[in-house]
């Protein structure tokens, strides 16, 4: 077979296109998703790494198992790259990718309905904790852990917008973006979401 | 605690979680800062919702996926480039393998590195050429940390460049010419006259602060503007942009040129406390305005004013250049000159007149202000402006109105264009109203008769039917007739709004039938023509009862909610021999009752019928049964005394009295008879919205309210707590309360409550409005499909929606409650909170053939 009938689209492989390591480095977000929506991989790669961590920490705290916010991560990317030219170069991109996550998160979430997940990483966290000398980071632990727990005792609906604010640091409009609903129905969810917290975590610590 | 105290108290509760997530505005900030120095309880609140957050955001760490998690992401990539690509790969070779071994080999060929060795080919060890580099960045990155201080430093201004200047100052406290500003300030520049420069060789930006106005310099090229108006300017073709930071966290960025912008607090003039008005004047040069939240740049050109008001999208208008909307906006802001005694006793109102798709100024428009059973008058002017005023004597109500009528030539806007003014208005002081008349549509389409000939010379008007309050109207002025082969074009109908639905009332040439009413004409985008089936009226013979009737007054109504408030009344003489009935014209649908004078000449004795129709033109009436209390509730009790002999004469198809919201429809100012008499006791209605999922309370919902069967009024927005005070209500009648919220209505909720005490609370729970969409057979294409809400809060909703030609029919915007949807003889029920339809051949036979 010729080799030219093997090749990649040409807007995939275009040399002018490709940028240096260094300057890929220093491409902003959305100047990256332009040369991905060109089909540079290495600018993909790059944004892969950028962005693992968010988006691992969002589809963690959607499934709460790490080997499940693997899988819904690594296709949250895979299905970016997929849906690379559907992507509007006019906004953010970390918005964008984080509600490819949390869909993929919530596919993921509907395929295990009935499944029991046991928490792995809170079985580490208690026995880590016996095992701490010092009492003081002891407690704070705890409470983080308590915090933990009642964010996984929320249904997904309340515990995505927060983990955006809290953990990500988007604006309202941006996690109202993310999440595909209005800005006034997301304050609407926010604020129920802390009242919920409140009221299964807060109280204890207040007793 | 007082009231007041409680209330605000209320309004720091709501907003110490924004408080806390830095998402309030300055304004908000200080007054957060003032009320919890001053309240212990809320103090304590704050430091609650303080840890909250904290803890909250301690515990959601960041976390790392797998240490191969980006090579395994990129493989599944690759073999997604490998099936985009189409390549269909030899059966010994994987597809990611081979195609990354066929990429990589082109891009040896195109000289660049190896794909397949990733992150390990690279060098992973720091070479002397590295190491040199790192380090000239670190001392680029010190150069970079340093400089900003060097430049701030007051004590050698004139040596760096981006800084600020003071060029002028008068009675600008202790800032005196050539001092230079270390950035950000401590303080708000405040009071007085102050110019400062950016930059001392003319490259840069003058700013010119009046009054007392708060600006902060926030650096180089930011500046944070409070309150009052800075005008800026630049000379320099190449001058760096000026970002200004404004409440609400709105920012506009300018370009070269001269702007003003001037940030007003209309917090008394609002519904909503705390608010701003902000408008930028583009006099040259361009900029670009980012409302708070969006990521959309909005371009202001040359020659533009952008107005952000409370409640309202940012408007971008042409920059008056005559009677300058800047100058009446310094006027106001800085309090105008002195006014005459009479002045001050005058309540004016000026504004724009504007309409249309683009928002261009209207001149000619007839601009009204109502105040009570007074109204002051005048005509736009040819820049749109308008001017009215009127005596704080003449006004005999303490809510004012403000409408607007097109010009006689403008056939594409609305007529009627009302705005709410409620409690704002006060003599003395000027107030700004710009008035927006809405585009309207036109609608075309051919009356058929039943025998397929074109009904020529029938009178259609346009009937707006407002399914949350139950009230139908007719739109003024929108009238027409059809034409020799039945055609008809009926222009000027005014967009729906939420719950609203349209009907066309066609009287054929001949009278005497009650109209046909066709519903579910949308006034929207559909160019279609319409094709009407008209019934032009069967003859019917009415039965007489007593001997001693002479005369039978006949009374009409039209199906559906039309008949609810519109009706014919038909005086007929009993022949004086032969068989006792009177004859009349009926159309389908229709419902009939008549009363016999029994020898008195005066309706006495009343009737109901169900008329039976055999064919088209056939019909007979079944079942003459006296109906309950009949004869005093209906034509009767329309007489001006009990013991009255004026005659009741035939009446043409009209509103009936009491029940028809004419004129203002929902906009109409609070009646007369939902207020409490002089001297009786009367109720505070103290509502609060809320969302019904989540519980939570609405802000700047719409609330309208209706007292027993009068019309409704705009009450009010809701406040920060979702709450509304209705006052002044009459004691122990029904009072319906509907609240709107969202762009558009995606929020809806209703009460319906008797009020007895002095003060009573109620919730209002909001829940979001569905949309059911189903097909049904193509041979209920076109027709009228009718859907009643029968439980819930939003109980007896009714409207009427056009079956679509390809049989599709959609219902939007639907409140909450279980629906009846009957489309021909046919009927089907979805459930409360349901959208599903149930198939076509699972619907059972209607109970009633009108619709109703």
């Amino acid at each position: 077979m010729p080799l030219h009938r093997l090749l990649p689209p040409a807007s995939m492989t275009e040399p002018e296109r490709h940028l240096t390591p260094r300057a890929l480095a220093r491409a902003s977000d959305e100047e990256l998703m332009g040369l991905v929506r060109g089909g540079d991989l290495l600018a993909f790669e790059r944004l892969v790494e950028r962005f693992k961590v968010g988006v691992f920490s969002l589809c963690y705290q959607i499934l709460r198992s790490r080997e499940d916010a693997e899988e819904a991560s690594q296709d949250a990317f895979v299905k970016a790259f997929r849906a690379r030219e559907s992507y509007d170069p006019e906004r953010k991109v970390s918005p964008w990718l984080l509600r490819i996550a949390s869909n993929a998160s919530r596919d993921i979430l509907r395929k295990r309905q009935g499944r029991v997940v046991v928490n792995t990483d809170l079985l580490i966290s208690e026995s880590d904790k016996l095992l701490d000398p010092e009492q003081n980071k002891a407690e704070s632990k705890l409470e983080s852990e308590e915090v933990h727990r009642a964010l996984g005792d929320l249904t997904e609906q309340y515990r995505t917008p927060l983990v955006l604010k809290y953990l990500h640091g988007l604006t309202n409009q941006e996690i109202a973006n993310t999440m595909g609903m209005s800005l006034s129905s997301l304050k609407v969810r926010l604020s129920r979401a802390r009242e919920l917290l409140h009221a299964r975590l807060w109280k204890r610590w207040e007793q | 605690m007082s009231p007041a105290r409680a209330s605000d108290c209320r309004k720091c509760d709501s907003l110490l979680v924004p408080y806390c997530d830095h998402e309030l505005d300055s304004k908000l900030r200080d007054w957060v800062d003032e009320h919890v120095v001053n309240c212990k309880r809320c103090g304590i609140e704050l430091s609650c919702v303080e840890l909250e957050s904290l803890r909250l955001r301690e515990a959601l760490v960041p976390m790392e996926p797998s240490l191969d998690f980006v090579n395994s992401v990129m493989d599944r990539v690759r073999d997604v480039v490998a099936t985009e690509a189409s390549v269909e790969p030899p059966s010994s070779v994987t597809g990611s393998d081979f195609t990354s071994r066929v990429l990589n080999q082109v891009r040896r060929d195109l000289g660049e590195p190896d794909e397949a060795l990733g992150s390990s080919r690279r060098p992973s060890s720091w070479g002397p050429s590295r190491i040199a580099v790192a380090l000239l960045a670190a001392a680029v990155l010190v150069a970079a940390l340093t400089l900003p201080f060097l430049v701030n430093d007051p004590v050698e201004p004139k040596a760096a460049a981006g800084t600020w200047f003071v060029v002028r100052a008068e009675n600008a406290g202790p800032l005196r010419v050539g001092d230079a500003l270390r950035l950000p300030l401590r303080e708000t520049l405040r009071g007085g006259v102050l110019e400062i420069e950016n930059g001392n060789d003319g490259a840069g930006w003058k700013l010119g602060v009046e009054g007392d106005g708060r600006v902060t310099v926030l650096s180089a090229d930011r500046v944070r503007l409070e309150d009052g108006e800075i005008s800026a300017a630049t000379t320099a073709p190449r001058a760096p942009a000026l970002a200004i930071e404004l409440p609400g966290g709105h920012v506009v960025t300018l370009a070269s040129g001269r702007f003003d912008i001037n940030v007003e607090d209309v917090a008394d003039r609002s519904p909503m406390p705390g608010l701003d008005r902000i408008s930028v004047r583009v006099h040259e040069g361009s900029a670009d305005f980012r409302t708070r939240g969006s990521e959309l740049l909005v371009p202001l050109p040359s020659g533009s004013l952008a107005l952000l008001e409370p409640l309202r999208p940012l408007q971008i208008q042409a920059l008056p250049s005559t009677d300058s909307l800047a100058r009446l906006l310094e006027t106001e802001v800085r309090g105008g000159p002195a006014r005459s005694t009479d002045e001050s006793k005058m309540i004016v109102v000026r504004g724009y007149v504007r309409g249309g798709q683009a928002g261009g100024v209207v001149p000619g428009a007839v601009v009204a202000l109502h105040a009570g059973e007074r109204v002051a008058k005048a005509t736009s002017k040819a820049d749109g402006s308008y001017e009215l005023r009127l005596p704080l004597e003449d006004a005999t109500s303490d809510e004012f109105w403000v409408s607007a009528a097109a010009p006689a030539g403008r056939m594409d806007l609305g007529d009627l264009s009302f705005r709410t003014l409620r409690d704002v208005l006060s003599a003395g002081e000027t107030h700004f109203e710009d008035l927006r008349l809405a585009s309207v549509q036109a609608r075309r389409g051919r009356l058929l008769g039943l025998d397929g000939a074109a009904v020529v010379g029938a009178r259609i008007r346009a009937l707006r039917i407002d399914g949350f309050f139950g009230s139908a109207r007719l739109l003024p002025g929108v009238e027409t007739r059809s034409a020799q082969d039945g055609a008809f074009l009926l222009p000027g109908l005014p967009p729906e709004r939420a719950g609203e639905t349209t009907a066309l009332l066609i009287e054929p040439a001949s009278g005497r039938a009650a109209p046909h009413v066709e519903y579910g004409i949308t006034s929207g985008n559909d160019a279609s023509p319409l094709l009407v089936r008209v019934q032009t009226g069967s003859l019917a013979e009415v039965p007489v009862q007593d001997p001693a009737t002479r005369i039978v007054w006949v009374e009409k109504r039209p199906a559906g909610i039309a008949g609810a408030y519109w009706r014919s009344i038909e005086r007929l003489e009993v022949p004086a021999a032969g068989r006792r009935t009177v004859q009349t014209l009926l159309t389908r649908g229709s419902t009939l009752r008549w009363w016999e004078d029994a020898g008195t000449g005066r309706p006495s004795r009343g009737h109901e019928g169900d008329p039976l129709w055999a064919s088209p033109s056939e019909v007979a009436i079944l079942g003459a049964e006296p109906p309950r209390s009949l004869g005093r509730d209906g034509l009767v009790a329309e007489l001006p005394s009990a013991d009255s002999t004026k005659p009741i004469e035939t009446v043409a198809f009209a509103p009936i009295p009491g029940l028809s919201s004419l004129g203002f429809g929902r906009d109409a100012p609070r009646p007369r008879a939902s207020r409490a008499r002089r001297g009786a006791p009367f109720s505070e209605l103290e509502l609060r919205v809320l969302d019904a999922e989540v519980g939570v309370s609405i802000e700047a919902a719409r609330v309208y309210v209706r007292v027993a069967d009068g019309p409704a009024w705009f009450a009010g927005f809701t406040d920060l707590d979702g709450r509304l005070v209705v006052r002044d209500l009459p004691r122990g009648v029904a009072v319906r309360a509907i609240a709107f919220a969202g762009r558009g209505v995606r929020l809806l909720g209703a009460k319906r409550v008797i009020v007895d005490e002095a003060r009573e609370r109620h919730r209002v729970a909001m829940t979001a409005v569905r949309a059911v969409e189903t097909a049904v057979p193509l041979t209920a294409a076109n027709s009228c499909a009718s859907v009643r809400i029968f439980d819930g809060p939003f109980d007896g909703y009714e409207v009427c929606t056009r079956v679509g030609a390809d049989g599709s029919l959609r219902l939007g915007d639907l409140p909450p409650g279980a629906v009846r949807i009957q489309v021909a003889d046919r009927e089907t029920v979805v459930a409360p909170d349901g959208t599903q339809v149930s198939d076509w051949q699972a619907w059972r036979p209607s109970q009633s053939e009108d619709g109703r």
